[in-house]
């Protein structure tokens, strides 16, 4: 590991300013991607600005029908967080997910989506509830939607001189959905596959990680459901192909494309097929 | 039955509070003032001729105390092993990716890190050979010494094979093989080596083997054994990985310690140990085996190729062990074994939990199980019918005479599945059920205690037993504790020779310096050799007590006298404390420190021939698996796993069962987690992020049944256990994936694309 200077900044102006002064800084918020890449030299900050100060970037907080939940917030406080446990519990799911209870007491949802992984446990969850990236320059905010905001490998549209200060999601309630990770071993490991289903009335939306070079939403297939209250077996079928077929995989160590395409296509049509049955919970 | 008091009980870890509370001493907390880091640069190609390597820069850096090539070894410049074939830097020729090339010392972790950028070299690569295939056809040679690319090779022969076949009701002929496995030992490799007075050399660090260790830094400093003492450090597991390398990692900080006088810690990244350790072999097998009507082998035939690596290292002995066991644990007339190390351009392979055995294992219980069901037969029941008894003879033409605990094995592991009830538990579960699958598999085997035949000289063991005025005891043996628990058991078997509390034993830290070469700590023979070992210490000082009980009138007749709960009964109901007692010895001037020496009798083998005595004695268990397999991912989830162990006498069964779920856990991770990926022969999976074991989640509910026939010859009736565990997993699992999904898998690991292709091809 490098040398490096190390800044706690009280207020967000002085995070946003230290980094615009900074070529070389990077944002510290759990720590848990950055100071393993910081190790191997992947990354060699000259300035770290520990943002953990920031108490009011931590927090989950429903306003007016309106989710709001800071960047800063622990992976395990979004795990256990009460009210998500009653209106999203797929979001909670995809928490659990992440790591060991060890990394998720460290590791934060902003930090997640920033890093910018294919594989993010928070990416599919997310762009399918059609969440919200609130951007901050320290004086104004700028929102976009996190579907965007994941622009590619470990790479987000911030601006040197912005921080993402946290997400929205609108009108979270009547949300019905399924997160589904598909690793090697169940925890500690990256997803070879992740898979977020939601049904919103007759509305649905198909959000599919670790198979493109960032999370993606498969719209032609959200399309052709859309207005269907059961969807038969068939029309799943055909639904979850689309998924399949739309998807673009690469063959790496933690499984083959082919096989990728596979778990897309069985697991798309089993997690439609469990929120479309008369009684599917969640 | 005799009544033990010690023995046979869960007597708590001598190092438990020390482990909990993490005040244990590894090698890395240990800092003497001035101490340097070693690192090593390594070839960054897998094969090729060496032209220049240039450490003119690196040398320069400041706080850069060393940097040594081949050239700067005072001594020799070999790794010893089995054949001594290995440089410790090369010289002229690179044989595998990151093979060392220069060794550096400097202040600190950042200013050698530097360092090693900083070295160049000039390899003119030429192309390597990577499989067990490409290697016997022989176009390319990876070691000049070895004119066929193959290291070893063996052959056991017994009864006409081809009269075997040619009888036969049915024969199952099929090819298996299975990938690396890393051992993944919690501590990386570490070695702290400190120059003393005298020319002497201390060496602590994190082993299995001291007197290995003491042999390599001996020769590559060209200095007496009798200048270097090996100091065993608290060892974080070692699984084989910490029986030959170590001499590598030890050998890399004594020349930099020779050539600065200073102390130098070497320690291994988590990144470097992956890619440059020793691991399991990869292997491929022909199998064929014949049976009759009724189910009885009747031969096997076998080819055995081990993927050794650039080095022999231990594969001639690893090959031997595997060639010895292929078969099982059954009775079979007719056998023609063919064993192969093969060299390729890879990282050398040595020791891993069960030697060689897993990998042939898995073919000839997959055999097993392809032969029962074509038969019509049940699995346990064709096992049953074949399994060694009392006078069964083994490949070899071995008879066994006592101790064998197969069938034993076999009734335990049925009895505590209830098999019957739980076969038609998933057979109306897989009814129920469209996406997920369940099934059963059985695995048995054997394993011959400590080192065998081949094992030559290294079959002895050397223990010094003290005991004190106050009635307290200090031993100190030759094999290591390297997390196993053999303080504790070797604890257990002291104080019961003497019939007191076992608190009142201590073992002391393992040290060259403390008994003679008592051999490597591997093969299952820490409990056996040291055990033994020390049970002749103790005879020595208890006849010496008796002795002076007669000269002090204290008793009448030596064979009145029982050392049983604290006391020492001198006839009838008359006793004395044994605290007293060792009091007044002492004032009588009672020699009571006394050394034991350990010889295993009566193995022999005939390489020629492949005929003989392979083992002294042999354990045995039996597995059972229960798996569920998701039809949509394919993964497959171990929900049970019964092992039924017969090791003799069991010591101290919490250990035991401790013994038995993690080398549970590690035969589960090789058969469904850890596949190591390598590509021309560098090694792409070289963290815990690729290479995945698996975790506490991923091993489902493991149930030890610990079985016991007690072997007249071990210490007080116990035989060896540490590997069992780990063998025969895989084909258990396999087995019970082909019940739950009627896909057979045929390479190890089993992992859901050839579970999905199976199902896919079918």
């Amino acid at each position: 590991m490098n040398n490096f200077n190390y800044e706690r900044p009280r207020s967000l102006r002085e995070a946003v300013s230290l980094r615009s002064r900074n070529a070389g800084a990077f944002y510290l918020a759990g720590g848990t991607d950055l100071i393993v890449q910081m190790r191997d030299d992947l990354l060699k900050p000259s300035l770290l600005i520990d943002l953990k100060a920031l108490k009011q970037l931590e927090g989950i907080d429903m306003k007016k029908d309106v989710l709001h939940i800071a960047a800063l917030t622990k992976v395990s406080a979004v795990e256990m967080d009460r009210t998500l446990l009653r209106t999203l519990p797929f979001l909670c799911d995809a928490a659990g997910f992440l790591g060991s209870p060890l990394t998720r007491n460290k590791a934060t949802i902003g930090g997640n989506i920033c890093n910018a992984s294919p594989a993010a446990e928070f990416g599919t969850p997310l762009i399918a509830l059609n969440a919200r990236a609130v951007i901050s320059d320290g004086e104004k905010t700028r929102v976009m939607a996190v579907e965007d905001f994941m622009t590619g490998v470990k790479k987000n549209a911030l601006k040197r001189g912005e921080l993402l200060s946290g997400f929205i999601i609108p009108d979270p309630k009547g949300h019905k959905g399924r997160f589904f990770k598909k690793s090697r071993i169940k925890l500690v490991d990256l997803a070879t596959v992740n898979i977020t289903v939601i049904k919103k009335g007759t509305e649905y939306r198909i959000a599919i990680g670790s198979c493109f070079i960032k999370p993606l939403r498969i719209r032609t297939a959200e399309e052709m459901l859309r207005g269907i209250k059961e969807p038969d077996a068939r029309l799943l079928g055909k639904a979850a192909r689309i998924c399949a077929e739309e998807i673009k995989p690469i063959d790496d160590l933690r499984g083959t494309a082919d096989f990728r395409r596979d778990i897309v296509f069985h697991y798309v049509k089993k997690l439609l097929g469990e929120l479309t049955a008369k009684g599917g919970q969640r | 039955m005799k009544h033990y008091s010690s023995v046979g009980k869960n007597v708590k870890r001598y190092d438990a509070e020390e482990k909990v509370k993490g005040t244990s001493v590894f090698t890395d907390d240990l800092n003497f003032p001035g101490t340097l880091y070693a690192g090593v640069y390594r070839s960054p190609e897998s094969c090729g001729r060496i032209k220049k390597i240039n450490t003119v820069k690196a040398a320069k850096i400041p706080g850069v105390r060393a940097v040594m090539t081949a050239k700067d070894i005072p001594g020799r410049n070999i790794v010893p092993v089995v054949f001594d074939d290995q440089p410790l830097l090369a010289e002229k020729y690179v044989r595998y990716h990151r093979e060392p090339l220069a060794i550096v010392a400097a202040d600190d972790r950042n200013t050698l890190k530097k360092a090693l950028k900083a070295i160049e070299c000039d390899i003119e690569e030429t192309e390597g050979v990577f499989t067990i295939r490409e290697s016997l056809k022989k176009k390319r040679i990876v070691n000049g010494l070895y004119k066929d690319n193959i290291f070893q090779q063996y052959v056991v022969e017994k009864g006409d094979v081809k009269k075997a076949f040619a009888g036969a009701f049915l024969t199952v002929k099929n090819s298996y093989s299975t990938n690396y496995q890393e051992h993944a030992y919690l501590e990386p490799q570490s070695m702290l080596v400190k120059p003393e007075l005298n020319g002497i050399f201390s060496v602590f660090g994190s082993m299995q083997c001291p007197f290995y260790v003491q042999d390599a830094v001996s020769a590559v400093l060209g200095i007496g054994l009798a200048n270097v003492s090996v100091h065993l450090m608290s060892t974080g597991g070692g699984f084989g990985g910490k029986e030959d390398v170590p001499s590598i990692v030890a050998a890399v900080a004594a020349l930099l310690s020779h050539r600065t006088g200073r102390p130098v810690k070497y320690i291994l990244d988590r990144d470097e140990d992956i890619s440059v350790m020793s691991k399991r072999h990869p292997s491929y097998i022909e199998y064929e085996s014949a049976f009759s009507k009724n189910g009885k082998l009747l031969g096997v035939r076998t080819d055995y190729y081990l993927d050794a690596g650039a080095y022999s290292t231990l594969s001639p002995i690893v090959l031997w062990r595997g060639v010895i066991h292929a078969v099982g644990p059954y009775e079979c007339p007719a056998v023609s074994i063919k064993g192969y190390a093969v060299a390729t351009n890879k990282v050398p392979c040595g020791a891993y939990r069960g030697f060689g055995t897993p990998q042939i294992i898995f073919a000839s219980e997959t055999q097993m199980d392809i032969a029962a069901e074509k038969l019509g037969i049940d699995p346990v029941r064709i096992r049953e019918l074949n399994a060694f008894k009392k006078g069964s003879e083994t490949a070899t033409g071995q008879v066994l005479k006592e101790s064998i605990g197969i069938r034993k094995t076999i009734d335990a592991a049925v009895s505590r599945c209830d098999i019957g009830k739980t076969r038609s538990e998933i057979a109306s579960f897989n009814k129920k059920q469209r996406y997920k699958k369940r099934g059963l598999g059985i695995s048995c085997l054997f394993y011959g205690v400590g080192l065998g035949a081949r094992g030559g000289p290294l079959q002895k063991g050397g223990a010094f037993v003290s005991v004190f005025k106050d009635g307290t005891v200090q031993f100190s043996v030759g094999t290591a504790e390297m997390g196993q628990g053999m303080y504790t058991v070797l604890g257990q078997i002291v104080s019961e020779s003497f019939g007191i509390n076992p608190s009142a034993v201590l073992p002391q830290r393992v040290s060259t310096e403390k008994v003679g070469d008592s051999g490597p700590t591997v093969a299952s023979r820490a409990t056996f050799i040291s055990g033994n070992a020390l049970l002749i210490a103790c005879d020595k000082i208890k006849s010496s007590l008796l002795s002076f009980m007669l000269s002090e009138k204290m008793i009448r007749k030596a064979s009145d006298v029982k050392f049983e709960k604290g006391y020492v009964y001198t006839g009838g109901k008359k006793k004395i404390p044994f605290t007293e007692l060792s009091s007044k010895a002492w004032a009588g001037r009672v020699k009571m420190a006394e050394y034991g020496w350990y010889l295993p009798q009566g193995t022999s083998f005939d390489i020629r021939t492949g005929r003989g005595d392979a083992y002294v004695v042999y354990s045995y268990a039996t597995n059972i698996a229960i798996v569920e397999v998701d039809m949509l991912t394919y993964r497959t989830k171990v929900l049970k796993l019964i092992s039924a162990e017969e090791f003799g006498k069991v010591v101290n069964p919490l250990l035991a069962e401790g013994q038995i779920q993690g080398g549970n856990a590690q035969g589960i991770g090789w058969s469904l987690y850890e596949n190591m990926v390598v590509k021309n022969g560098k090694i792409l999976t070289d963290d815990f992020s690729t290479y995945l074991i698996p975790s506490i989640l991923d091993i489902g509910q493991i149930e030890p049944v610990i079985v016991e026939e007690p072997y007249k010859g071990g210490p007080w009736g116990a035989k060896g256990m540490g590997e069992m565990p780990l063998m025969g997993i895989a084909p258990s699992i396999g087995n019970a994936i082909y019940d739950a999904t009627g896909t057979r898998l045929k390479k190890v690991p089993f992992t859901p694309e050839d579970i999905c292709n199976g199902h896919k091809s079918k």
